[in-house]
């Protein structure tokens, strides 16, 4: 008899305005908002195999270890078509540097072109569902008890051996089956846009996903259903219920997802940006000062010198240039290094605090929001399409672990401490002061104090080098890059669909909870309605 | 067979909807219930399909308590409504199709509906059409077709005429006699003494929630019912 119920539900439905209205928006929506989201996705990909030949090519000019600076870039996620999350706000690149732990992806590669469009709503894929499917969902329930009621077609149901909960079910699950056609076309519609695009190809991880986002957005439109067939029972007449409806439907997607950000913010207060970018120039300065004192400390060569460096964060190519100059440079830049790691324990406690609070911040914002189940199914979704915070965290928590890693190996002693910290010239290719400036003046002066005296060192060892090109060795050019095995290499794991079910599980227990109780209430609500 | 007893029913505001109401309609009669609007006709009619509890007082279908063993009681009992609205965007057979599923009539076909559509007066070519194209007396005929397809021994109704032009309500009591011919139990609620007169068995006629006066066939021909329900309607304005 339910299904009965059911039956007929979904077939009274399909034929209605609603329905086709439905239908038709979607068809109009949909394939519009998920070709803008591929064509975005392209554009990422693009961006970031060019950011990835870029740092290919950057890397072939660093022939010194002290002027490598890893740069990792975070490959766009696929699903992001369906999904943006906060990818869309977040940096996807970031450089690890001697003087700052990485927190924070410090460059984004996938902002708008025109930053003028970000003053516009950005909507995807999910976020039409969220609205589209909610309203579609209370449309058809808002009066799905009163209107059986005054037609007196749930008199001539109950006149049956069957129950007023049985009714419930019967058209619960009916208009349930009504919605489920208008979803179907959606994701129907958007796997046929991704599956005829040459560009872009799914693996398994992503289909297993795209089916899990299919399961959730279900259960989401069905606590919608639920809410409306409650409305539709506790109140009397249809003018009142689809008032109310709406109100909700306006309070759960456009209120709280805003209301919510305002009460985090107002609870729990962060450091201001500013003041943190403040407290680190401080240390900074700090840092300045006590290199400028060890560099006083250090006899200063007698020697013209031609390097490169410090770059912002104390690296050093020292090239054309003495042992002497390179072991006053290398002495320098091991001070320097050491100071800046220091300097990056430092800070890293004025990080840790203020991510913290960034996280308690988000965390509030969240919880709260999960009182409307539209925010709630964004927040599965984001979970499910990886694009949400979480997977933002993880990823870089595996960038902080990287730079850890890569640390370690800097303060190698085959690494920091070896000469191919500052200079590419190997040690066979080494020459004195003196050395240089004898082969320089074809013999003229022996020792660098002779040509100094004389005033000529820097004349003599300039024309050598640039005009006469006598020490092709002790050019950079000469030399390749430097060996990155001695390095660790960043990886960051590809998850696939067991990852996303154990990051959705929690909003979609709250949403299945919701659903839940919903439906029980409206239940006992049903067993003692007034006919 | 329908039977009240003490059956009795006070709304939450404190109105009396239906005071000690005694009634026994056995297989084979047809009772009419008269009455002005709010003498507690309805109020009857949804203790008897346990639609309200009653305050007081046992309701009884083929001596089964309504209010113990709702589900096993509807069993027996089919029901037309004053205003038969059903579902417009399904033809009269697919409504049909649904209530008769629903009462347990799941075998039947194609041509049983269309017996029954045209038992109960509707032309041929509106079987297939929606409903909501329907005239108020063609939705009424469905309902009745409702109600018969069930196949059950008591038929209540609630001012079945209203709104059924004079062919149509002489095809509904030719259908009403059929059914009290067969040894159903018909129960209705009616303003219409005209049709009383014609096919009532017994007729009662109730006042502010008390049934006042009980009339025999015999009786009501003998002493003119109109003019004893116009009296007592008389009284009421009084």
């Amino acid at each position: 008899m339910v299904w009965q119920i059911s039956k007929k539900d979904f077939l009274n439905n399909i034929i209605t305005s609603r329905f086709i209205i439905s239908c038709f928006i979607c068809l109009l929506v949909i394939p519009f908002a998920i070709y803008i989201n591929i064509y975005n996705y392209e554009n990422e990909k693009k961006v970031y195999e060019t950011e990835k030949d870029r740092i290919e090519q950057e890397l072939k000019n660093v022939k010194v270890y002290s002027f490598y600076r890893p740069e990792i870039l975070r490959e766009p996620e696929p699903l992001s078509i369906f999904c943006s999350g906060i990818i869309e706000n977040i940096g996807n690149s970031i450089k690890i540097k001697f003087k700052e732990k990485p927190m924070f992806m410090d460059r984004n590669t996938q902002e708008r072109e025109n930053p003028l469009l970000s003053s516009f709503f950005n909507i995807d894929f999910i976020s039409i569902i969220a609205i589209l499917l909610s309203l579609i969902a209370l449309i058809f329930s808002y009066d799905a008890f009163i209107k059986e009621r005054t037609d007196c077609t749930l008199k001539l149901m109950l006149i049956n051996s069957i129950s007023k909960t049985k009714v419930y079910i019967g058209k619960f699950f009916g208009i349930t089956l009504t919605i489920l056609p208008i979803l179907f076309i959606c994701y129907t519609l958007s796997i046929l846009l991704i599956v005829i695009n040459p560009n872009i190809s799914f693996g398994v991880s992503e289909w297993g996903r795209i089916l899990l986002l299919f399961f959730i957005s279900i259960f989401y439109f069905m606590v919608f259903v639920a809410l409306g067939f409650f409305l539709s029972v506790v109140i009397r007449n249809s003018v009142s219920s689809i008032i109310i409806s709406l109100l909700l439907w306006i309070l759960f997607l456009f209120i709280v997802p805003n209301v919510n950000i305002y009460i985090a913010e107002f609870y729990v207060k962060p450091e201001k940006l500013a003041l943190l970018d403040y407290e680190f120039q401080k240390i900074d300065d700090d840092y300045l000062k006590h290199s400028q004192t060890f560099e006083k400390k250090l006899q200063v060569p007698s020697y013209p010198i031609v390097s490169s460096g410090p770059n912002d964060d104390g690296g050093w190519q020292v090239t054309r240039t003495s042992i002497e100059c390179i072991e006053y440079y290398h002495k320098l830049a091991k001070f320097q290094t050491n100071i800046l790691l220091e300097n990056a324990s430092k800070k890293e406690k004025l990080q840790t605090q203020h991510i913290a609070n960034l996280i308690k911040q988000a965390n509030l914002a969240r919880w709260i929001s999960c009182i409307s189940p539209a925010e709630i199914f964004k927040h599965s979704s984001t979970s499910v399409c990886f694009t949400d915070a979480n997977s933002y965290w993880n990823f870089m928590k595996q960038v902080q672990e990287y730079y850890e890693s890569f640390i370690k190996s800097i303060l190698k002693d085959e690494i920091i401490n070896s000469l191919q910290f500052v200079t590419p010239i190997t040690k066979e290719n080494i020459l004195t002061a003196d050395e240089i400036i004898s082969q320089a003046s074809n013999g003229k002066y022996k020792t660098i104090d002779e040509a100094n005296i004389a005033q000529q060192s820097l004349g003599i060892i300039r024309k050598a080098i640039y005009t006469d090109n006598k020490f092709p060795k002790l050019d950079v050019n000469y030399y390749s890059n430097i060996d990155f095995n001695k390095f660790p290499s960043f990886s960051y794991p590809k998850y696939g669909v067991e990852k996303a079910i154990t990051n959705s599980l929690t909003y979609l227990g709250i949403l299945v909870l919701m659903l839940l109780i919903l439906l029980a209430i409206t239940i006992f609500k049903v067993r003692v309605y007034k006919i | 067979m329908l039977q009240t007893i003490n059956l009795t029913k006070r709304y939450e505001d404190g109105k009396l909807a239906l005071d000690s109401l005694n009634l026994e309609i056995k297989g084979g009669e047809i009772f009419f219930l008269l009455g002005a609007n709010g003498a507690g006709k309805t109020t009857t009619i949804n203790l008897l399909l346990n639609f309200i509890e009653p305050t007081i007082g046992e309701a009884y279908i083929n001596g089964i308590d309504v209010c113990k063993d709702p589900l096993e009681t509807k069993k027996h009992v089919s029901y037309v409504s004053e205003n038969v609205m059903l579902y417009g965007n399904f033809s009269a057979r697919q409504n049909l199709d649904f209530f008769a599923k629903l009462g347990g009539k799941k075998d039947l076909t194609k041509a049983d509906y269309y017996n029954m559509l045209r038992k109960v007066g509707l032309q041929d070519d509106a079987f297939e059409k929606k409903l909501k194209t329907f005239s108020k007396g063609m939705r009424q005929k469905v309902g009745l077709a409702i109600a018969l397809i069930k196949d059950a021994t008591n038929i209540l109704l609630d001012e079945p005429t209203s709104g059924l032009d004079p062919k149509a309500a002489a095809e509904l009591v030719a259908l009403l006699k059929e059914q009290r011919d067969q040894g159903k139990a018909i129960f209705m609620c009616t303003h219409d003494i005209f049709r009383a007169k014609e096919l009532a068995d017994r007729v009662g006629i109730m006042k502010e929630g008390r049934m006042v006066m009980m009339l025999e066939r015999e009786r009501f021909l003998k002493e003119d019912l109109e003019r004893i329900y116009l009296d007592f309607m008389q009284e009421v304005i009084n």
